[in-house]
């Protein structure tokens, strides 16, 4: 147990997380000379109690656990003040789901370092050229839907919109969808079912250096599967693929210290 | 407590605007001459030689040019003056402009329309907010001097002086012979202003030219020797002369008699700012490139945001007019009116200098001009309460949010702004419109501050969101019709395991069907009714180049019931 008094009128299901992530927070403000190390971001607080909640309500969920993610990678989440690739073919490997996660996370984090949780959460942003994302989605994921700036730019102003979002420093947690999903082109009557990631080197490193001595992220989702004469320059790049129903795989493709290694398998979520 | 007010002496304002405008009218090279101002409407009063010199710059006061002389008079000084007619409206609305800046010092400013050259703030019991009086004083300076009247940074700063009484009277003659009388404090104390006023000259008073000639022909030259004589004798010498001042308005004898008794009580009259803000710039050889413009909007947004900063206020619509040269624009083409205004929303109210410009230069930066800008103008035409943040002391300091407006102007200005704002969960049955993406404050407003005030209204129904069976995370804004390899045409049933559909060019194999739910006559009133089956169904994707592995994927697709065609809805994400 914290040594933190929690709100007593905290959710049950909130209760254990909550103590684990202050306690790591408290540790982090009792120690200054660690303070310039930003905390990686855990999805398990905001997917599990998400999952959590939703269950008690008689509520069939679908994803991955989080906690299981959080597991594979290095240092237990996403790293902070960094650009992360997210890629899975056609981007359909559930990679919407974790960026999500990744959102509802950031806002939680900001809910308990109040310690109230009606206090309203972190400002994410979720950047949807296609138009596709789903509301009732997003708010079933645990996300705060008022607190998620939704931009649906034109794929010509898309680099330069992004940059200037990550340059406000406004935002926990950037989503840029890079890739839109198969239909989404012909919906759209025209646009271009993804974006040319030859062009997105230079900007990558425009993000990167806004998000510099910052703990916000930005979460590119991609497709796996798309050409792409150079990687980008991304600080983690994960690789998300679903091989079979309920077979899934995360593999760390590239990591700032190297910690890369083969394809792991995952468990999926309650399926209805 | 005691009344300090503040006044603001702008003793080149005049001359200043003038050389504003030579300077547009020779191409931005000065000319050197020394410049003497005529203030009338009529525009060529300034080549009559019987009309009155309003003001002079510090060139043609060197050559002993002096207001009120005859224009014919200041040409017998020197042959090297030029003569600029202003119409004393455009004084005036440039002294409006600064008294909006001043207004951040004091609850009550009031413009000196008489003499076109002083604002008066009262700054009553607000020194100690800035460190003083002191402090105060120079900030006011400081401020006041920064508001550049033209885009070509000229003038660099503005005379200003600056001085603190107890009264409108006695700060205004403080500031305006401290740069001749150097141990003038720009300070008077409280009580001290008939006191620092006694070496002041008679002329200081305001009085018409002939009173102050006759009493200097009696030697008596400054206050404190009009102090000395007796009241009655001095009472009926003042009636005598009417008491006129010298920019034409009678003066009040009790309120002259007063100020050298040391009150100076008169109260001020407060200074109305204008609803809607309009600042602008004029082109004489016409603005053909965009990036130039944007050049001239930074100086136009630069001077709105210190006005707006001053009345505490910002705006949330902004208007750029752009007047073209009228016969390029008709030569090239141009039909209608050789001008063109944008106008945008702004999803917050901004002030702030860096906000202002980023919304604007996004909106100004991409357009084609169709001819050369002659004048660009901006009307911040809706003006609102300037938003107040909180000091949050637990805030992560690596975030900002209080960039989010700013950025919400410069997204809406740039990407429209009906593509920036939250999502909302609409009541509709059809899954494509539940779904739908409204403005930061509009939704704000439908949405309790805190759930403890009450059951959310109307942007999502917890209870009727629970009682709905999951959706997809991604659905296509408009469903797509699915065909079939085989048949090759428009219909794909009867829809079953192994059949293989193209999505666009995209072929995929249909692994496993499992119904989902039916949507049965919803808007049934409307003449397209929909009744649909949804399936939930995984599809393979075939190898593509580069890799050897499949992958599949669970698509949400329905069957529309009235015509049998299939469409692909959205995708288990």
């Amino acid at each position: 147990m914290s040594a933190v008094a929690l709100a007593p009128q905290l959710p049950h299901q909130l209760r254990s997380a909550v103590e684990d992530r202050l306690s790591e927070i408290l540790a982090r403000t009792s120690a200054p000379a660690d303070r310039a190390k930003p905390l990686p971001l855990s999805l398990r607080t905001a997917l599990d109690v998400a999952a959590e909640g939703a269950a008690a309500e008689g509520v069939a969920t679908e994803g991955l656990h989080a906690s299981t993610i959080d597991e594979l990678l290095p240092d237990g989440g996403l790293p902070r003040g960094a650009v992360i690739e997210l890629a899975s073919p056609r981007v359909l490997g559930r990679s919407t789901s974790v960026a999500l996660a990744a959102c509802a996370a950031a806002q939680a984090e900001a809910r308990l370092r109040s310690g109230d949780p009606q206090t309203v959460g972190a400002w994410c942003a979720f950047v949807d050229p296609w138009s596709t994302l789903h509301a009732p989605t997003v708010k079933r994921s645990g996300v705060d839907p008022m607190r998620l700036l939704v931009v649906r730019p034109p794929l010509d102003a898309l680099a330069r919109v992004v940059v200037r979002i990550a340059q406000s420093r406004a935002f926990s947690m950037i989503v840029v969808d890079l890739a839109g999903v198969p239909g989404a082109e012909i919906a759209m009557e025209g646009a271009s079912s993804s974006v040319r990631l030859d062009r997105w080197v230079n900007i990558v490193r425009r993000i990167a250096l806004a998000l510099e001595k910052t703990d916000s992220s930005v979460l590119l989702l991609t497709d796996a599967l798309a050409p792409r004469p150079l990687p980008l320059p991304v600080a983690m790049r994960l690789e998300l693929d679903r091989n079979a129903h309920d077979r899934w795989s995360l593999r760390i493709a590239k990591e700032r210290h190297g910690r890369v290694g083969p394809a792991m398998a995952m468990t999926a979520g309650a399926a209805r | 407590m005691t009344r300090r007010i503040a006044a603001v002496v702008l003793p080149r304002l005049a001359s200043e605007l003038a050389a504003v405008q030579t300077l547009a009218r020779d191409e931005g090279k000065p000319t050197g001459r020394a410049l003497a101002v005529v203030l009338s409407e009529q525009s060529e009063e300034a080549a009559n030689g019987a009309a009155l010199v309003g003001a002079v710059d510090d060139a043609a006061a060197a050559l002993g040019v002096r207001p009120g002389m005859r224009v014919s008079e200041a040409m017998a000084r020197s042959a090297a003056i030029s003569f600029i007619n202003l119409s004393p409206h455009d004084v005036e609305a440039a002294l409006a402009a600064f008294a909006e800046v001043a207004m951040m010092f004091g609850p009550v400013v009031e413009v000196d329309a008489a003499s076109l050259d002083t604002i008066w703030i009262d700054v009553t019991g607000v020194a100690h907010l800035f460190g003083g009086e002191a402090v105060l004083r120079e900030e006011i300076e400081t401020r006041v001097a920064a508001l550049r009247l033209s885009n070509d940074g000229f003038p660099s700063r503005h005379r200003v002086e600056v001085a603190i009484a107890d009264g409108p009277f006695y700060a205004q003659a403080l500031a305006r012979f401290v740069s001749k009388h150097p141990d003038l404090p720009r300070i008077a104390a409280p009580g001290e202003g008939k006191r620092a006023m006694r070496n002041l000259p008679v002329a200081a008073l305001g009085l018409s030219s002939d009173c102050v000639a006759f009493f200097g022909r009696l030697g008596v030259l400054t206050i404190s020797d009009l102090d000395r004589i007796d009241r009655a004798q001095l009472t009926s010498r003042l009636e005598s002369f009417s008491v006129p001042s010298a920019s034409g308005a009678t003066r009040n004898i009790h309120e002259v008699l007063g100020w050298l008794d040391g009150r100076d009580a008169r109260p001020l009259v407060p200074f109305q700012p204008s609803e809607v803000l309009v600042d602008r710039a004029t082109f004489e050889d016409g603005v053909e490139m965009a990036p130039r413009l944007v050049f001239a909007v930074r100086g136009l947004v630069s001077r709105l945001s210190a006005r707006l900063m001053g009345r505490r206020q910002a705006t949330n619509r902004i208007e750029v007019v752009l007047a073209y040269d009228r016969s390029i624009f008709a030569l090239r083409g141009g039909t209608g009116e050789a001008s063109s205004r944008l106008g945008f929303d702004l999803p917050a109210p901004l002030s702030h200098v860096d906000d202002l410009f980023r919304a604007v230069k996004a909106k100004v930066e991409g357009l084609e001009l169709p001819a050369p800008v002659i004048r660009l103008e901006i009307h911040l035409s809706r003006i609102v309460r300037a938003p107040e943040v909180q000091l949050d002391l637990s805030r992560d300091v690596s975030v900002s949010p209080d960039a989010l407006p700013a950025l919400l102007s410069e997204l809406s200005a740039e990407i429209g702004a009906e593509r920036v704002g939250v999502l909302a969960c609409a009541d509709d049955h059809r899954p494509e419109r539940r779904s739908a993406l409204v403005g930061i404050h509009e939704a704000a407003a439908r949405r309790p501050r805190r759930r403890s005030e009450g059951k959310q209204t109307s942007l999502f129904e917890e209870e009727a969101f629970h009682s709905e069976p999951a959706e997809p995370s991604r659905i296509l804004p408009e469903p797509v019709l699915l065909t079939s390899a085989i048949e090759g045409g428009r219909r794909v049933p009867p829809f079953q395991p192994g059949q293989c559909l193209f999505i666009g060019k995209q072929a995929v194999v249909v692994d496993e069907i499992r119904f989902d739910r039916r949507l049965e006559s919803v808007a049934w009133w409307t003449s397209k009714p929909s009744s649909r089956d949804y399936l939930r169904v995984r599809v393979r994707f075939g190898a593509s180049e580069g890799t050897s592995k499949t992958s599949t994927a669970d698509a949400w697709i329905y069957v529309e019931r009235r015509t049998g065609s299939v469409f692909l809805h959205g995708w288990w994400e």
